[in-house]
């Protein structure tokens, strides 16, 4: 027999950073295309920024640890476009640069860099500009308007048109901007969007997240290829399904609610793309059920009762602070079962002899 | 490996620790609630630090004094108390700051008469430590927290509200969500980073300087 000496590790998955970021990145960059052409090209500049300033960030980071630059970490690049998607058309470049510059130099390199970090950066960067900026990142552009390239929105916010009875107060207006459905359901009241529209992602929302047929598109073949395990975003839809049909805010009933509520915001982009990052999610199968089902209750609870619009992102950043507990009892509870199952066995054979 | 110039350096350093490499907020993370809470605004951080130099000196001196005499749990006590009092005498100090001033700083004016500084002090000062160190001790100690609480307030009150002591000042960006008490965790985690990265710079320079044959790379930890 013929050994062969490497080092280790001897035993591979033929998922590696690079193939699960570059899937990922694949699809999101298909998102961005859709952006593209409900928002024009600010869209694409909007994604261009985040990511240039993801990976600038991660460059200087890495320099300023005494590391080696990895051509090979695409995590910048996922990041950035997480992030430039999950905002509107006409968010102010300065908010999207910030907000990238946070989730690379507060979420990520101070505990450790890529495949360290406790917090998903993307959510926490969204987080932050959310907090910081929330009339400019909850109020968006309806699809196919004219938006101009550099326009001064962060100036010319002044004036919003909400969907929900409020007059407009017009100073100046260069984009009417608009509310997402859940901020209409928020007021428990039924959004006037139509459903087939809203499947097509023809209403005012995040640029990459109103594109429901394309993200659940994404979902099958990022579980088709294992770059996702399906336990995850499944238990975490399902989970918010199930409240959101128990608990409906719309006076219209179960049904209607689950609809509106998986297609408005975050929810679904937020299900398939954030929740998912390899890093801040549980290691085992059974750990990743439980983990999707407590984030998905987790996330309806902060719509019901939260403050902002859209209170995902603050949702999975709590979520992601018991993934260590979960995966530290789910090896327990593993352990436990394997060793029952043993003692059962054990005692079989001795009977049987 | 010549260590000679680095305990000099830790000799000397030990009479002014409490300014820069044993910052009480920064390095040690003590009264961590009013650097995080109370700094969205210079005016408070500079009112805190002026209560807290006024409280901390008699304290330390009262402990250093008497110390010896009494167990720890009295002597807490006492000193709690006797920095309360202090505390109240000194409102005036800072209310021509702000007339508001002790309504918007609230709870934290009387909580202040027991922080970790105090009690942290005035139990390391009570027994066998001469006279001078625990003036300088209080003294560079309470200079430290007034440092660490103007610097986290002007960061958060020049970024989060653009103003700096209630003065407009024109920045290309204000980032609102500084204000919030949470900002304060982060701004003091990385201030705590920054401090702790230059007196690892300062040392690492010193033994280089007293040890030029030492390689870049390994030789100082």
């Amino acid at each position: 027999m013929k050994l062969k000496q490497a080092a280790a590790p001897h035993i591979r998955f033929q998922e590696s950073n690079i193939t699960i970021m570059s899937d990922t990145i694949l699809l999101l960059a298909v998102l961005a295309g859709m952006a593209c052409f409900f928002y024009g090209t600010r869209a694409l500049a909007v994604c261009g920024m985040a990511v240039i300033s993801a990976i600038l960030a991660d460059a200087v980071c890495v320099l300023l640890r005494g590391r080696k630059l990895n051509p090979r970490d695409l995590s910048p690049v996922v990041t950035g476009m997480l992030i430039a998607l999950a905002m509107p058309a006409t968010i102010s470049f300065k908010i999207v640069g910030a907000a990238a510059l946070f989730a690379i130099l507060i979420a990520k390199h101070p505990f450790g860099g890529t495949g360290h970090n406790p917090f998903n950066p993307a959510v926490a960067g969204f987080s932050f500009a959310a907090i910081c900026w929330p009339q400019q990142v909850f109020s968006y552009p309806m699809p196919f308007e004219k938006i101009g390239m550099m326009g001064q929105f962060s100036d010319r916010l002044q004036s919003y048109v909400y969907t929900i009875g409020t007059a407009p107060s017009v100073q100046e207006i260069a984009v009417k901007l608009y509310q997402n459905p859940v901020s209409v359901l928020r007021a428990h009241a039924l959004p006037s969007n139509d459903l087939f529209e809203m499947l097509l992602g023809n209403f005012p929302g995040p640029m990459g997240a109103t594109n429901i047929l394309v993200i659940l598109t994404c979902l099958g073949y990022l579980i088709f290829r294992n770059t996702v395990r399906w336990q995850l975003p499944v238990s975490y839809l399902l989970s918010c399904m199930g409240i959101a049909y128990l608990f409906p805010r719309t006076f219209a009933g179960g049904t209607l609610s689950v609809f509106y509520e998986m297609m408005s915001g975050l929810l679904l982009f937020g299900g398939v793309f954030l929740l998912t990052d390899p890093v801040t999610s549980p290691k085992r199968e059974s750990a990743m059920l439980f983990y999707g089902a407590f984030a998905g209750i987790i996330t309806m609870l902060f719509r019901h009762h939260g403050f902002y619009d859209e209170s995902l992102s603050f949702a999975i950043l709590f979520a992601n602070a018991f993934v260590p507990a979960i995966d530290h009892y789910d090896e327990m509870l593993c352990r436990l079962v394997r060793r029952k199952h043993l003692e059962l066995r054990k005692a079989k054979d001795s009977q049987g002899a | 490996m010549n260590l000679e110039k680095l305990r000099i350096h830790k000799a000397h350093s030990r009479w002014l620790e409490g300014f820069f490499v044993q910052n009480p907020v920064l390095t040690r993370g003590l009264a961590l609630p009013f650097a995080i809470v109370v700094t969205n605004n210079l005016k408070y951080g500079v009112a805190v630090s002026i209560l807290m130099i006024c409280s901390l000196i008699p304290c330390v001196l009262l402990s250093r004094l008497v110390g010896q005499r009494l167990p720890k749990w009295p002597m807490l006590m006492i000193c709690a108390l006797l920095s309360m009092v202090i505390i109240m005498m000194a409102l005036p100090l800072v209310t021509p700051i702000s007339a508001e001033i002790t309504d918007t700083l609230g709870i934290y004016i009387p909580i202040l008469s027991l922080n970790s500084i105090i009690s942290f002090l005035c139990l390391r000062h009570r027994k066998n430590q001469p006279f001078l160190l625990a003036l300088v001790d209080a003294l560079t100690y309470s200079g430290g927290f007034a440092l660490a609480l103007c610097l986290i307030s002007a960061l958060r009150e020049l970024w989060g509200a653009n103003t700096i002591w209630g003065i407009p000042v024109t920045l290309p960006l204000k980032i609102g969500g500084l204000q919030i008490a949470f900002s304060g965790f982060l701004v003091t985690a990385l201030l705590s980073a920054l401090f702790r990265a230059i007196e690892r710079c300062f040392r690492a320079r010193i033994y280089r300087l007293s040890n030029p044959s030492a390689g870049k790379e390994g030789s100082f930890s």
